[in-house]
């Protein structure tokens, strides 16, 4: 630094350096107070931002898994009142059932071989239901229904038992055609299996994988089907037969009765378990919108102390401009 | 002494008083020039013989401090240096996008995840389809987006280092020919301070593009040196030279296709720690073309890869017999040995897309799929899904040792672009500030017009005396000749 002379320009260029830099804060400040995030979050966070874009993954993943356990619920509901359906037709048939059984009359049989034909029509519509297009009961195919309707189903069961001679041949007819290979699973069936796991949170997984081809609804319709053929023309039974084969068919209906509680009790576990997947998703949204905020929002307490000072800086620097500006010797002299 | 001799001597004091007015007064005029150097008279006393007969100006000096001039220019170089990486750094990271970003690599895979888990839960709905088609389309372009930033740097770069060196060879020449101006004029005993000023003004220009040292010759001439060492100017200037890529392609490096710089006819390498030529201008637009846009170029290639060839395997989607999966390089399946460039060429497949001839049940039943299969069948969905979100090695060279899902993977990227920005940022602060201080310390040695004024007031003074005397002389000569 020279004793005698200090260069003009040298005092401008550090002041006009210091009003730059102080009104590059400044513009900073009310653009982070204005918009409230931070204006370089990767500053802040020193580069490392890895985990901020965990938490932003998980809350994209987490809207997408609610959005999946909400289609789940629908679908369980759906699956649930099918089922539901089903067991009460079932239920209902119970006692004319257990009246045929002690009856020799042939109106008594009729009459309920015709209440097990209705019923039994009312589930396969229960089980052909459609939610917003969709069969829930056809498992993967769920364009089109997974069974035949009511009275072609009928008209196939009519088949299968034609020219039985003992109740025994009809119900272990009807129990070939249920539980085997070639009867009920590929002549009546027409769904595909059953929906793959969905994942509905980032825990937990669901299968709802129930279709109307699980052993559950087979057994229910079996046990509504033998009631059922009590009235069917193509079988020759007696009277005494006739009784035999309602004391058979109240079996086989309450198997199938407690088979549609099983399948019932298991839709029912798995609607509770989207149901604490659904709150649990809630939850972790909120943890995880607060640690993103933590991560991005600017604090505006802070930002405001920080522009007061700002300001007062620059205001400063203002004044001394100026004064410096009326300071040469030229005015004096 | 007679009064002759007076008469002269005060005459003299006159004419030294005229031109110490007229330096003042250039002084005065200059003191907005930055590159002006203050003006100084050299005032000695006129010799007769043995005897002292008035004063005479010796010479002008240019008031400049050497040293802090040396500083300063090398303080502009590595301004300039971390200045163009700083800006190349700054938009990489910008564009690829910080985590916060919503269209940020990293968010727009975690958005194409979750367009998946829907899609999974609902595989018959087209709505939720389309979206994952949407998804995928932002992903693919978002990679593009980055890989044209990087490419338009580059040649930009490309550019910059033409215009550079021929901006460097024609101030080396001119600075060769004020030189050779100033040794005549000064031989002659004439004043060059103001083509010194010129050739100074040409000298600083330079000093961003190369860190030079500035050495003196005899004659008022000078020599240039590179901080590394190089010989720009020594009586005669130095040649550089440069064949610029009109078009500069993904993989195209020094060699093959883009040319190096050559000094005098031979090729020089540069390195960003300093190096033959230093760290200035030139130096970081090298830099940027040959290191650092080609890294960015292949860790985001070794990206758009890892996931081009996560979705493209046959146990995600069977029905694909060696075509391309859901992401195609340019329409086509993608092949190891074309890396290079592949996130600017990333796509969605036709297949999956109506608007491009294709059908959305491919995404559900498979990209070679003939018909569009069981509509509630979430198998490819669930594996692709899954695919993606598995934690895997990427088999580019470029990412080796990292692994993680494609989505930690951006975001590891992500946070490399921001911590070579901050780097970079912190870097260039340093350096600004430094130049900054210098470049204060430098302009202290300029005009002072207060000092100017108060040089004016002696000179004033002088001036009136020297006249006075004049008129004594006058009067005494009159009053003799009165006689």
């Amino acid at each position: 630094m020279s004793l005698v002379s200090l260069g003009d320009m040298a005092q401008t260029f550090m002041l006009r350096g210091q009003i730059n830099r102080l009104k590059g804060e400044v513009t900073r400040t009310t653009a982070e107070l204005a918009s409230g995030q931070k204006l370089d979050v990767a500053q802040s966070l020193n580069g490392d931002t890895a985990q901020l874009s965990s938490y932003l993954r998980a809350q994209a993943l987490i809207q997408g898994y609610q959005t999946a356990a909400s289609d789940q619920a629908l679908q369980a509901e759906a699956m649930q009142s099918a089922v539901e359906t089903v067991l009460d037709l079932g239920e209902g048939l119970v006692s004319p059932i257990m009246t045929a059984a002690q009856s020799l009359s042939t109106q008594v049989f009729d009459t309920v071989a015709r209440d097990a034909q209705s019923r039994l029509t009312a589930a396969v519509a229960a089980l052909n239901v459609s939610v917003a297009g969709r069969y829930p009961m056809a498992g993967v195919t769920s364009g089109s229904p997974p069974l035949p309707s009511g009275e072609l189903f009928l008209a196939e069961l009519k088949t299968v038992v034609d020219g039985a001679s003992t109740p025994e041949e009809v119900v272990s007819r009807l129990s070939d055609w249920f539980n085997g290979s070639t009867g009920y699973s590929s002549a009546a069936y027409a769904g595909g299996d059953g929906a793959k796991p969905v994942q509905i949170s980032r825990t937990e997984v669901v299968s709802l994988s129930v279709t109307a081809n699980d052993p559950e609804i087979r057994r229910a319709l079996h046990g509504l089907a033998v009631a059922a053929m009590l009235d069917a023309p193509n079988i020759s039974l007696n009277a005494e037969q006739r009784q035999t084969l309602a004391t058979m068919a109240y079996a086989e209906l309450d198997a199938g009765n407690a088979a549609a509680v099983n399948l019932g009790a298991r839709i029912g576990t798995m609607q509770q378990q989207i149901d604490v997947a659904q709150s649990r998703n809630g939850s972790e949204a909120l943890v995880f919108e607060s640690r993103i905020a933590r991560d991005i929002e600017a604090d505006p307490f802070t930002l405001a102390t920080e522009l007061e000072a700002v300001q007062t800086n620059l205001e400063m620097v203002y004044s001394i401009t100026a004064r410096l500006s009326r300071l040469h010797l030229s005015d004096y002299l | 002494m007679t009064i002759g001799s007076a008469l002269a001597s005060a005459l003299s004091g006159l004419t030294v008083s005229a031109r110490l007015a007229e330096i003042a007064s250039n002084n005065i005029a200059n003191a907005l020039n930055d590159g002006f150097a203050k003006k100084q008279a050299v005032v000695t006393a006129r010799m007769l013989g043995d005897q002292g007969a008035g004063a005479r100006v010796q010479g002008v000096t240019r008031s400049v401090d050497e040293l802090i001039l040396g500083d300063l220019r090398l303080a502009t170089a590595a301004h300039h240096f971390h200045q163009s990486e700083t800006t190349f750094l700054q938009g990489i990271d910008t564009v690829f996008g910080t985590a916060e970003d919503e269209g940020a690599i990293s968010n727009r895979i975690a958005g194409f995840e979750a367009a998946l888990t829907r899609a999974q839960s609902r595989p018959d709905s087209d709505p939720r389809l389309q979206s994952v088609v949407d998804a995928a389309k932002w992903v693919a372009s978002g990679l593009n987006d980055v890989s044209k930033e990087i490419q338009t740097s580059r040649q930009a770069a490309e550019t910059r280092i033409s215009g550079l060196v021929s901006q460097l060879n024609s101030d080396l020449q001119r600075i060769g020919e004020l030189n050779a101006k100033i040794t005549r004029i000064s031989t002659s005993g004439r004043d060059s301070s103001a083509i010194e000023d010129q050739r100074q003004q040409v000298i600083d220009r330079l000093a961003s593009v190369v860190p030079l040292r500035e050495e003196k010759r005899p004659n008022g001439a000078i020599a240039l040196f590179s901080s590394g060492g190089l010989v720009l100017l020594d009586g005669r200037a130095a040649e550089f030279g440069f064949t610029p890529n009109a078009h500069v392609m993904p993989d195209e490096t020094i060699g093959s296709g883009l040319s190096a710089l050559t000094f005098n006819g031979q090729e020089i390498t540069l390195n960003a720690q300093g190096g033959r030529l230093g760290v200035g201008e030139l130096t970081a637009q090298f830099d940027l073309r040959d290191r650092l846009a080609p890294q960015a170029q292949a860790h985001l290639d070794g990206l758009a890869r890892d996931l081009v060839e996560r979705l493209q395997d046959p146990a995600v989607d069977p029905t694909l017999g060696g075509a391309a999966g859901l992401f195609t390089d340019a329409g086509t399946a993608f092949a190891a040995a074309n890396e290079t460039g592949l996130s600017g060429r990333i796509a969605v497949n036709a297949a999956v897309s109506p608007e491009a001839g294709g059908a959305l049940w491919r995404l559900r039943a498979g990209i070679g799929a003939a018909s569009p299969g069981d509509p509630g069948d979430a198998t490819i969905l669930l594996a692709m899904g899954a695919k993606v979100a598995r934690s895997l090695s990427p088999a580019s060279a470029a990412l080796s040792g990292q692994s993680g899902s494609v989505a930690e993977l951006a975001s590891g990227l992500s946070a490399g672009f921001s911590v070579s920005r901050l780097g970079a940022e912190r870097a260039q602060s340093f350096a600004a500030t430094r130049h900054e201080t210098l470049k204060a310390e430098h302009l202290e040695n300029g005009v002072d017009t207060d000092e100017e004024m108060q040089t004016l007031l002696l000179i004033e003074q002088a001036y009136a005396a020297n006249a006075r005397v004049i008129q004594a002389a006058d009067a005494m000569m009159q009053s003799i000749l009165e006689i």
